[in-house]
């Protein structure tokens, strides 16, 4: 029984992600309609509640997102965006993201959010 | 008379423990692992230099999101929560009803969110953004 709880525990122990720290930390807001994102395959902008942005975990001043993307999706065309903004933060930050988002020709963002049920 | 002398026993560490910690340990993955899922909601966003679409005013909604984070369909206040059911009507009355979501730039981003899925839950396909305030 330990022998298998030890196997067990390895297990989740390997598969699990762990997650550098974070250059900005956010509160997410929440949200029912939400989809499953893999996080492997995403370029993950992160915007704080007083508009401190990362690209990837790596403090940029916001300006530099739509080069930056440009570059990136330049060297690989299928990554996808998720932006991870915090509940705080106001809409104006938010839209200045997405509209260099738009510039670096970006088809399709995920608006990351927390899971909520249904009212 | 001999007296038997019993051997003294290598000191030795219980491991009985082990497994106990073993089992809490894999609780705690199991269910970290489960909770580390990332979600989102899926936004689509217009190519540069993309031709605008005129609308015609029966085809098109607007909700307004103030910076107070009150919502006004069309003018008039709606509960959040009320949102999707009030698209939802006129969703099905008017199918290629085009939302126009308007939002304050002092709005919090949360209030943007909460509109969007009720948006989405509704059945809206086309969406308008724009930052700004009812005239």
């Amino acid at each position: 029984m330990a022998d298998i709880a030890m196997l067990l525990l390895i297990f989740f122990m390997s598969t699990s992600i762990i997650r550098s720290r974070e250059a900005v930390s956010v509160r997410l807001p929440g949200a029912t309609a939400g989809e499953k994102i893999r996080p492997e395959e995403m370029i993950r902008i992160t915007v704080g509640p007083a508009g401190a942005v990362a690209f990837n975990d790596a403090r940029i001043p916001i300006r530099r997102v739509g080069a930056l993307l440009a570059e990136k999706l330049t060297a690989q065309p299928s990554l996808g965006i998720s932006l991870h903004a915090d509940a705080r933060t106001p809409y104006a930050i938010v839209a200045t993201v997405i509209e260099q988002l738009g510039e670096a020709r970006v088809a399709r963002v995920t608006l990351a959010t927390t899971r909520r049920s249904a009212p | 008379m001999k007296i038997a002398r019993r051997r003294s026993s290598a000191p030795s560490i219980s491991l009985v423990s082990t497994s106990d910690v073993a089992f809490l340990l894999l609780i705690f993955f199991l269910s970290t692992s489960a909770l580390s899922v990332d979600r989102g909601l899926l936004l689509d966003l217009p190519r540069p230099g993309e031709p605008l679409t005129i609308l015609h005013p029966e085809r098109l909604v607007t909700i307004d999101v103030g910076a107070d984070a009150i919502v006004r369909v069309d003018g008039s206040e709606v509960p959040v929560s009320r949102v999707r059911s009030n698209l939802a009507e006129r969703i099905e009355r008017t199918p290629g009803l085009v939302v126009r979501l308007r939002i304050s730039p002092e709005a919090p981003y949360a209030a943007f969110v909460a509109v969007l899925d009720q948006v989405k839950l509704a059945g809206a396909r086309q969406l308008s953004l724009e930052t700004g305030t009812a005239a």
